[in-house]
């Protein structure tokens, strides 16, 4: 079902994590994808491991949804580890068959994209999982800000991606409603060939258009009730406010960054 | 004859989670040819759960429910029958149209029902008929009539696949005291049709009181409540545990006998009411 994908869900929270200004957060998961893009030896990928580990015990997120969410791109992640497993050259082989070759250099290679990915993910799930949609687009919308001056409607682009994100629930249950509605005057969903189904969507799909513009006529009627304008002028109810923290943790970061560059380089 | 019965039907969403709710608690009961039956209750009380296993949209978590004296889900890959059979008018029904015409709309349901073309233009101006639609509204889109015809014309996409038993989720919401008495009688003109059964989900007390045969009343999931009006709204305090409030002309019986007065508390329409009041007055004069 639709509610049960974990993957960029939003737990609300009050840890240190959750804490931290969420303009700041964009930019520490932009540096630690260049963290694990930049680590090269498993030290550094040790690294890598402490911080993540340091991060989701303070977020005080249950690591079963974390598991949760991998186990969402299991697929990928297991493609990816046989693929470079067998598809990498080496000198050092460990096992031979026919065409199929295993060496030592494919299985730590395969070791290490295994790890890299799930460290993309869990690192960068942390910055959904602890960050309301709202406060992310609003802070999207600041980092974006000096863009304005080359004339891009930065404020427009993020007050459609909140609608957006707001509107997700709302057209699942709307779904829903319709769907049971058509099922209870004998639509049948759910057999028959592809062509046969596509038919059936359309007593689905066309209420839930009409509905979504309907609903987007209110919200516009709404909004123009309450004087909206757009971006010029506006001021905000939740203000964003850098504290010690944010540095010290934009710091930390540029540390391990610099860490694993240098690891890189002298190859431990 | 009985048409619908339930045993013990009891519901349970998100069962094993933190959102676990059991949402319906053995609740048995028995639907009539021929009878309406109002069933009332606050928001959250377990209604629209219990309406959607009478045609079989959820599936009892325990218990069971019978058409026709046939459990439902003896044969769950032959489900759609049952709908057939039992139609559910869901609340606000007008956002569900999607046809160019109303025609083809009230068409949808006979024609999933497999009928020959014949029966289905035939089913369709019955059931325009019932609910009052002209011949002319027929051609037009469903998307440019107003509220209140919408709503008809949806509800004609249920009564037109002739269900024994017809369900109305909040008909009358939303509708100006015209259009909810005209909803009433076209529902009273299908029962008269004959050996079929209504049932209107409603938490407007009045409405109920006025046109329900028997009324059920729901709370926490399960019936607090069961019989002929006259039984179910003499009892002030069940319907106030409920978290609703009696129907207008009881609630100022009530007040009457509150105040000394020994009217009669069983009355629902305002001319009895009347009567009763003067009979009253005639004594104390």
């Amino acid at each position: 079902m639709l509610k049960d994908i974990t993957l960029g869900q939003f737990f609300p929270g009050n840890s240190i994590v959750h804490r931290i200004d969420p303009r700041f957060k964009l930019i520490l998961t932009g540096l630690f994808i260049a963290i694990v893009f930049c680590a090269k030896t498993f030290a550094s990928y040790a690294l890598i491991f402490g911080l993540l580990l340091f991060i989701v015990l303070n977020s005080r997120i249950s690591p079963r949804l974390i598991f949760k969410s991998l186990r969402a791109i299991l697929i990928f992640i297991v493609f990816t580890a046989v693929l470079n497993l067998f598809f990498t050259d080496g000198e050092t082989v460990w096992f031979q068959w026919k065409f199929i070759t295993i060496s030592r250099e494919g299985v730590l290679f395969a070791l290490k994209m295994v790890l890299r990915i799930v460290f993309l993910i869990i690192g960068t799930s942390m910055l959904t999982y602890t960050t309301s949609p709202i406060m992310l687009t609003d802070a999207i919308e600041l980092l974006c800000s000096p863009l304005k001056k080359l004339r891009i409607p930065v404020h427009e682009l993020a007050m459609m991606m909140s609608i957006a994100l707001r509107f997700i629930p709302t057209l699942i249950e709307e779904t829903d409603k319709i769907m049971s509605a058509q099922k209870s005057r004998g639509a049948d969903f759910d057999s028959g060939n592809i062509v046969r189904r596509a038919r059936a969507l359309i007593p689905l799909l066309i209420p839930l258009f009409v509905s979504a513009f309907r609903r987007a006529d209110e919200l516009a009627t709404a909004m123009e009730s309450r004087c909206y304008r757009g971006g010029e002028g506006r001021t905000r109810y939740k203000i964003m406010r850098a504290s010690a923290r944010d540095y010290v943790a934009l710091v930390i970061f540029a540390v391990f960054l610099a860490a694993v560059i240098v690891l890189g380089r002298f190859g431990i | 004859m009985e048409i619908l019965r339930t045993e013990n039907l009891s519901h349970i969403y998100s069962p094993k989670s933190p959102f676990e709710h059991r949402a319906l608690d053995d609740v048995s009961l028995s639907i009539e040819a021929g009878t309406l039956t109002g069933i009332i209750g606050r928001t959250g009380s377990g209604k629209s759960t219990l309406i959607s296993h009478f045609n079989g949209l959820l599936r009892p978590t325990s218990g069971k429910v019978f058409v026709d004296g046939e459990d439902i889900w003896n044969e769950p890959k032959k489900i759609r029958r049952i709908r057939f059979k039992v139609g559910l008018v869901f609340q606000f029904p007008e956002y569900q149209l999607f046809e160019d015409t109303v025609e083809k709309d009230i068409a949808f349901g006979p024609k999933n029902m497999g009928l020959s073309e014949d029966e289905v233009a035939l089913r369709v101006r019955e059931a325009a008929d019932t609910v009052g639609l002209s011949a002319e509204t027929l051609k037009k889109s469903p998307f440019e009539l107003s509220g209140g015809q919408k709503r008809r014309v949806a509800i004609a996409g249920v009564i037109a696949m002739k269900p024994r038993l017809l369900i109305l989720d909040e008909p009358a919401a939303g509708l100006d005291p015209r259009g909810r008495d005209e909803i009433f009688d076209h529902v009273r003109a299908y029962l008269a049709s004959g050996d079929t059964a209504a049932v209107i989900v409603s938490h407007s007390m009045d409405d109920v009181a006025r046109i329900a045969d028997r009324i059920v009343v729901m709370g926490d999931g399960r019936i607090q409540l069961n019989g002929t009006p006259k039984e179910v709204f003499s009892n002030r305090a069940a319907i106030e545990d409920a978290g609703l409030r009696l129907p207008f002309v009881s609630r100022v019986m009530h007040m009457l006998r509150d105040r000394g007065f020994d009217a009669d508390a069983s009355v629902l329409d305002v001319e009895s009411a009347a009567k009763a009041i003067m009979k009253l007055k005639g004594r104390e004069v």
